[in-house]
């Protein structure tokens, strides 16, 4: 049946309202979405936002350049490190300083870390929302470990706050490069084949996600879809490739796109294995990058008080997430004038929206699983 | 759906759900990755790791009164009062441990290393006025920084365990020392 069929077959008199969230296990936060639905088929989906909005972006206008690197934490708790690199490197855009090599490489090294943890948590909890609790709990097993790397690597399990302007807050040591090894080597051949043997290729699995919510490439292009999200309808587009930061044109990876791996180009499915996909190649960057690892500083000469001159500055980085964007004003005081946030969640929501609309009820749970949208990167 | 097709669905069904089945059985037989906390960690269990960034305490001997973390912080954790007059003294180190967010901001900023992070973490009291914890009992001198001193870190959690100890004791109102200032000296409060 095609979506126009279903459409037509729901009468206005006949639909029902339908609450989900925003407290409901699988919104991923506090998110709310109406759902009008026809008996078992949804009308729309449609979400409303807002429940954890806590004003980053003015609280930005009133701290000073520094302090507001642990609020960027709290942009996407899942993945704090890369909110934490696009808004140092836009700060130094505006101030033009130069990263020492070592801390850009400790940056990556910890970027790509987080990168894992929480493709972990997205695709775990996928599972989990279809209902195999297993896999979350192998996903959360592994995470752990990163979790004590970071820990070591920079004295928080969540919410990082490890990079600085010009660089970042502590070293790496030998300990911490015998476990990121150590982490590597239990991680790529041995924890991905049983991750896939235990659910990736899980038949029930592969039903339930195949050929749902199939987003093509026009349109995940046309919502605004990034990362992940983008990639799995077949869009080779990384900001790692294409707008080359920090040092990634160092490393050698590849770019999983969605191929339509059991159904269509761009279904549930796909989104799930290209982020299978993306663990693989975040460990084999983690491998050069640890063994690449150059000498020397790890924190630029930055003046104490931190005074950008009067300009404006764009810098994303490629989050687990896809495009993290923060626009940053400097009017040539301590405080930043406006600093604006791009997430990816947000953009998805819409993509939620109108994917939502002919798919049953029970789908809906995997769409939203399958965007791994996060609900304080969408408020802010 | 051909009759062929049927069939080779339910094998890969059952096949891919043993698979999944043999990983879980594999991981009975093997060591788990949780702890039994709080009985069984003392087994060498590394349960904190070096530098984490926990409750924070200051050595009030090597404070130097300059202020930097007050000002670093971005939320307004930490108070501290210096008297102005002929001799300056530190009167007063307050850190609300219950607003505080462990940045490490403040422990940057800091020239001798006097406020830190400990490995302490479970400080859970009944009134939250007991987080705020107060480092000055009587005023003290600021410290004078000695040139290429290397700042020690290495006795973290010295001051911090004894307030952490005292949690069980009744909330008393906290009186800052303000008139036992030696010789002088004039608290910010007196001079308003
Ligand atoms: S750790 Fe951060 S929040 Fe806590 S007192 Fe220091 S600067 Fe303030
Ligand atoms: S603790 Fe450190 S930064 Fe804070 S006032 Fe004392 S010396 Fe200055």
């Amino acid at each position: 049946m095609t979506l126009e069929e279903r459409l037509n077959l729901v009468k206005r008199e006949n639909e029902i309202l339908l609450n989900m969230g925003p407290q409901h296990p699988s919104t991923h936060g506090v998110i709310r979405f109406i759902v009008r639905a026809d008996g078992e088929i949804m009308v729309e989906a449609l979400p409303v936002v807002g429940y954890l909005h806590r004003g980053i972006e003015k609280l930005a206008e009133q701290t000073p350049y520094t302090g507001f690197i642990p609020y960027t934490d709290r942009v996407d708790y899942l993945a704090a490190m890369f909110a934490n690199h696009a808004y140092v490197m836009g700060v130094e855009k505006l101030l033009g300083i130069e990263v020492p090599k070592r801390a850009e490489y400790l940056r990556v090294i910890a970027c790509e870390l987080n990168r894992i943890a929480s493709h972990l948590i997205a695709l775990g909890s996928m599972a989990m929302d279809i209902g195999a609790f297993t896999p979350f709990l192998h996903g959360i097993r592994e995470r752990e470990l990163i979790n004590d790397i970071t820990e070591m690597l920079c004295g928080a399990r969540l919410t990082y706050n490890y990079m600085r302007v010009g660089g970042v807050s502590k070293d790496i040591d030998d300990r911490i490069i015998k476990k990121i090894n150590d982490f590597l080597d239990r991680f790529l051949p041995g924890f991905i084949d049983e991750f896939n043997r235990l659910i990736t290729n899980n038949e029930i699995l592969v039903k339930r996600c195949v050929n749902i919510a199939t987003v093509s490439a026009d349109e995940a292009i046309n919502f605004g879809l990034v990362g992940p999200n983008l990639r799995a309808s077949g869009v080779k587009w990384d900001l790692r490739k294409n707008m080359p930061y920090s040092v990634y044109p160092e490393l050698k990876f590849e770019v999983p796109v969605g191929e339509g791996f059991r159904g269509e180009v761009g279904d549930s499915y796909d989104r799930f294995v290209v982020r299978v996909k993306e663990m693989e190649e975040s460990a084999r960057i983690l491998k050069q990058a640890v063994s690449q690892l150059p000498e020397g500083e790890i924190l630029a000469k930055v003046p104490k008080r931190i005074k950008p001159p009067k300009g404006e500055v764009y810098s994303a980085v490629e989050s687990a997430r896809g495009e993290l964007g923060y626009y940053i004003i400097s009017d040539g005081t301590e405080n930043p004038y406006r600093v604006k946030i791009r997430t990816g969640s947000f953009s998805a929501m819409k993509a939620i929206h109108i994917k939502s609309q002919g798919c049953f009820i029970a789908d809906l749970v995997v769409l939203i699983a399958s965007m791994d949208i996060v609900a304080p990167e969408i408020d802010r | 759906m051909s009759f062929t097709n049927y069939l080779a669905n339910i094998r890969n069904s059952v096949v891919s759900i043993f698979e999944g089945m043999a990983v879980t059985f594999s991981w009975m037989l093997r060591r788990p990755h949780t702890v039994q906390y709080p009985d069984k960690v003392d087994k060498g269990h590394e349960l904190i790791k070096e530098g984490f960034r926990g409750i924070l305490e200051v050595d009030v001997s090597l404070c130097t009164g300059c202020l930097a973390c007050q000002r670093t912080c971005p939320i307004g954790v930490i108070l501290v009062e210096v008297s102005k007059g002929t001799e300056r003294y530190i009167t007063r180190f307050d850190i609300d441990a219950a607003k505080c967010m462990y940045c490490g901001l403040c422990t940057e900023a800091c020239p001798t290393n006097a406020i830190r992070h400990t490995k302490e973490f479970a400080y859970s009291v009944d009134d939250i006025r007991k987080l705020v914890l107060h480092y000055i009992k009587e005023p003290v001198k600021p410290y004078k920084p000695v040139k290429d001193a290397t700042p020690d870190n290495f006795n973290a959690g010295r001051f911090v365990s004894e307030i952490v100890k005292n949690r069980e004791k009744e909330y008393v109102e906290y009186e800052a020392p303000s008139v036992k200032i030696p010789d002088g000296g004039q608290t910010e409060k007196e001079k308003n």
